[in-house]
């Protein structure tokens, strides 16, 4: 996010008008995540604004206006975590079946050839989703972080504080089922 | 950028389809930016939060300056009333416990006093 030390230090110093350029200037990206991470548009806003707002009341907290970046990923990736906690909508995915997922796949491969449209873009979304189901909300977060956002075991031991060891075992043990639910969707499809 | 993603990405393995399902994953997820009042409705909720926390505040307070009051109160009735001091000393209260009863159950009647005693053993001695 590369935000300015000088104005997150002036936002500490209780600037309003330095917040709001701290928000202008990380709203975007923050939109970006959220949206990944909760993956339903119509509440990426709401969840954002969940965000700023504990920015604003923790930022007294934050030791070093370097650590911002990492700061902001921590209160994003919390804001998720209670979104998607109080959301049925994990709930409801479960219960879907494999068909299903059969049928959304191959809708996903066929929206692919006709030219990535829209539609071929929500398929491979609720493709995704489907199989982040079979995951705990905590996990799923932490391999989109990994394999969505890109982030390094580094980043993410910054952002959990937990250890190197640990997180691999947890995203380890997440790729596993993600993995056995995406062979087991690609052989009902080739049946 | 690109390349650190794709390092990261790679870093503790995982199959090549499912790498690239996450890529297109990426790429499937819309980049909204917020609506124009996004701005106006961070503030709203933060000036929300301001005035619970300074209501929960207040109400802490009166709380708290209350539970003040009845403390001195209660501590003040408790130190103007001071404890009776005993009537009878600690001794007379003890010699009265130990009633006619106890002697009794000895064999030693305080009516009639060691008298009564001896007497009630010389019969014995007689039959």
């Amino acid at each position: 996010m590369n935000v300015d030390p000088q104005l997150v230090e002036r936002a500490q110093s209780g600037d309003d008008a330095a917040f709001n350029e701290l928000v202008q200037a990380c709203r975007k990206r923050v939109m970006g995540i959220v949206g990944r991470l909760i993956g339903r548009p119509e509440d990426v806003e709401d969840v954002a604004q969940d965000v700023f707002l504990r920015l604003y009341y923790s930022l007294g907290q934050l030791s070093s206006p370097e650590m911002f970046d990492r700061w902001l990923y921590r209160l994003t990736v919390n804001a998720a975590y209670d979104y998607m906690r109080k959301s049925k909508r994990r709930k409801e995915s479960r219960m879907a079946d494999l068909s299903e997922a059969q049928v959304v796949m191959a809708d996903a491969s066929a929206g692919e050839r006709a030219g990535k449209t829209e539609e071929a873009r929500a398929t491979i979304r609720d493709f995704v989703h489907w199989l982040l189901s079979g995951v705990s909300e905590d996990d799923r977060i932490l391999l989109l972080l990994k394999e969505v956002e890109g982030l390094s075991i580094k980043e993410l031991e910054e952002i959990y504080g937990a250890n190197e060891s640990a997180l691999k075992v947890r995203l380890f043990r997440a790729r596993q089922r993600v993995m056995k639910a995406f062979e087991k969707s690609q052989r009902n499809r080739d049946i | 950028m690109r390349e650190k993603m794709q390092e990261n990405m790679q870093e503790d393995g995982g199959s090549p389809e499912l790498t690239a399902l996450w890529g297109s994953y990426r790429k499937a997820c819309p980049e909204t930016d917020a609506q124009p009042n996004f701005m106006p409705g961070l503030w709203q909720r933060i000036e929300e939060r301001r005035k619970k926390e300074a209501w929960i505040f207040r109400w802490a307070n009166a709380f708290a300056a209350t539970a003040a009051v009845v403390a001195l109160v209660s501590g003040a009735m408790f130190y103007s009333k001071p404890a009776p001091v005993p009537q009878r000393a600690y001794i007379e209260k003890l010699t009265e416990e130990i009633n006619e009863d106890y002697f009794l159950a000895t064999g030693y009647s305080a009516r009639y006093g060691k008298l009564a005693y001896v007497n009630a053993a010389l019969e014995e001695v007689e039959k």
